[in-house]
């Protein structure tokens, strides 16, 4: 399958921080592609510098196939929604989508139609005479994914921009999204720290740590076996194990991952354990368990019999939940 | 019970003296407090500063006695005729044509100045920025006038340094210009330009710069993530935002242009600008009606200003 975009050995250092550490990735085309990690990772450094607002200080960025160096913002086909959405204060509406258009020269008639005809797709028909001031948050996100789509790029990079949603807007904006894709065949790099939201919508994820790529994956592959200790922790908060519990639980020295939902609770399992904390969450309650050396969590589904605090446990898990990890880097 | 509960001070402590009530009057009232810190700028600016704009209005409608030189106190129209005298209108068109030009300079220097502070500027190079700025101002205004004659003297610094790397033709030939030229840079419109633009640009380059401090770095990543070129990103995204700034800059400018009466007077030919002529009529001429009229022509002029800026959506940003 064909790249759409490549790293190839890709650093960006400011100073000393080397905020992009020897990257490489494979974006391929048509895909919907995560980028996942915490805040100071290097995933939105990684999307500028696809788009073009940074420069990598070594290594070569291709962008269908073409070397994308000393190439500015402008003269890319890729188009970003930005995290704080970047719509022009003084502009209405159609303008602000048809700004790239005006830009390439289409005229105003033509353009305004593209402009309508795109706000209608993303659900916003008959929006254009308004400010972007006037919109809602959710609204103007559509905006700025409008004013991206509206040129038609090859790449569209999306900088966290469900950040500034609520959670039931964010819900509904991870479905579009989702389904814009498909239905376009554009590929999408979004950048994100809710490792739900990459699961729920990527094809395939990229956990960023400290500037370098811990994996790369389908979500399957990242959430069920992990590669590093981080990815197992970041990604749905897995019971990491170390290296020497292991040797004793199993006889082969590696940390190992175990999911929280994997841990079995009840008469006649294999260890004891006690609980030292409870939190109610809804549709699960997790305990937080004194296991030898270590702090597990598990989750209790909601309706099962929840153990008191203070009380000690039989737990319990089938061999194969045992993820066995490198070192990580 | 726990005895470190029943010992700890009361939940709501209320607290006796006369400051202390006030302070807590101050809390319920908020209208009180607003009152007491208006009242004082209230009166400045409407009674001592509106009335005597006032009182001037009402006496650019006085006129004065052509033979006994007194002013009578009389409603007539008289003066705004002797305003429109052709003597008095060059002085206007003067005026304006030397703000206006003045202005437009200004912004044109002012920008990449403004624009550097702004965007790339932090810390150590701010700070710079600003005392770079700012230090002209806190020496005295004569001073850096005379100082500015005598660098544009033809003795001066500037006519040395002309003729030293071989440009004297060329300064040569911008005096040769006929009305803004002259004998030398200093007793030319070129030198009281000159001097204008830098009394005034620290007033141009503040206000841009705060209004280019606003605009988001994002929007001009945006514009450049649209396929708008640094100079396309510049006329449509990064000056219209820019203009509430500018605007504010060139009321700056071109009213303190307009009401000056002492660089025309040091520096430059000896036709009068209209500050030159409000100081000589309501001195020397005794004429304080028309010297009123004159300082009604800066007011209005500012007034069309404003109007037409704010027509140009000059302040819908704001």
């Amino acid at each position: 399958m064909q790249s759409a975009v490549l790293f190839k050995a890709v650093s960006r250092l400011y100073g000393d921080v080397r905020a992009v550490d020897a990257v490489d990735l494979d974006v391929r085309a048509g895909e919907f592609f995560a980028m996942l990690g915490p805040s100071g990772s290097g995933k939105t450094t990684s999307l500028r510098l696809i788009a073009g607002f940074e420069l990598p200080t070594a290594g070569e960025i291709e962008i269908f196939g073409e070397s994308a160096k000393g190439v500015p913002p402008y003269r890319r086909n890729v188009n970003t929604v930005f995290q704080d959405y970047a719509l022009f204060p003084h502009m209405s509406v159609r303008d602000n989508v048809a700004y790239g258009l005006m830009i390439a020269g289409m005229g105003k008639k033509q353009r305004h139609a593209k402009a309508e005809e795109t706000l209608e797709l993303v659900r916003l028909p008959g929006y254009g005479d308004r400010a972007p001031s006037a919109l809602s948050g959710g609204q103007r996100q559509r905006v700025a994914l409008a004013r991206a789509l509206v040129n038609q790029p090859k790449v569209l990079l999306l900088d966290e921009p469900l950040g500034a949603l609520d959670l039931k807007l964010r819900e509904q904006m991870q479905e579009e999204l989702k389904s814009l894709q498909q239905s376009l065949g554009i590929t999408f790099i979004f950048v994100t720290h809710d490792q739900g939201e990459a699961l729920s919508m990527a094809d395939r994820v990229a956990v960023f740590n400290q500037g370098q790529v811990q994996q790369v994956g389908t979500p399957e592959e990242i959430y069920q076996r992990p590669d590093t200790p981080f990815v197992a922790d970041f990604v749905g908060s897995s019971n990491v194990l170390p290296a020497e519990l292991v040797r004793e639980l199993t006889g082969v020295a590696a940390p190992a991952s175990l999911r929280p939902e994997a841990i079995r609770i009840g008469q006649g399992e294999a260890h004891a354990a006690t609980v030292n904390s409870l939190s109610y969450t809804g549709a699960v309650t997790k305990l937080g368990l004194q296991f030898r050396q270590i702090q597990l969590s598990a989750l209790v589904p909601a309706g099962m019999p929840v153990p008191e605090r203070g009380t000690s446990v039989a737990i319990g898990w089938d061999r194969t939940a045992l993820h066995m990890m490198g070192q990580g880097k | 019970m726990n005895p470190s509960v029943t010992a700890s001070p009361a939940v709501l402590q209320r607290k006796p003296g006369l400051l202390a009530r006030f302070s807590d009057l101050l809390w319920r009232r908020p209208t009180v407090l607003l009152a007491v810190l208006l009242a004082p700028p209230v009166l400045w600016l409407g009674v001592i500063y509106l009335g005597s704009l006032f009182a001037l209005l009402a006496q650019s409608f006085f006129a004065i006695d052509e033979f006994t030189g007194l002013v009578q106190y009389e409603w007539t129209l008289k003066t705004y005729g002797e305003l429109l005298r052709p003597v008095n209108l060059d002085i206007i068109t003067r005026t304006v044509t030397m703000a206006a030009c003045v202005t437009v300079f200004a912004a044109i220097v002012a920008f990449p100045i403004a624009y550097f502070a702004a965007r790339y500027a932090r810390g150590r190079w701010k700070a710079v920025f600003y005392l770079g700025v700012m230090l002209p101002l806190w020496s005295s205004y004569l001073v850096k006038v005379y100082a500015w004659k005598l660098i544009l003297a033809k003795e001066g610094i500037l006519t040395w340094g002309f003729s030293k790397i071989g440009l004297m033709p060329l300064l040569e030939l911008i005096l040769a210009i006929p009305v803004i030229g002259g004998n030398s840079l200093s007793v030319s419109y070129i030198g009281t330009f000159l001097v204008f633009l830098y009394v005034w640009l620290p007033f141009m380059i503040l206000p841009m710069q705060a209004a280019l401090e606003r605009v988001p770095v994002s929007l001009l990543e945006a514009s450049a993530d649209q396929g708008a070129n640094p100079s396309e990103t510049l006329r449509h995204v990064l000056l219209p935002l820019a203009l509430p700034g500018v605007v504010a800059g060139s009321i700056f400018t071109f009213s303190l242009t307009l009401g000056d009466y002492i660089i025309p007077q040091i520096v430059g030919s000896s036709r009068l600008f209209i500050g030159q002529a409000v100081y000589a009529h309501q001195g020397t001429a005794g004429n304080i009606p028309l010297a009123a009229a004159f300082t009604v022509v800066p007011v209005v002029i500012m007034g069309f200003y404003l109007w037409g800026a704010k027509r140009m959506g000059a302040f819908d940003a704001l």
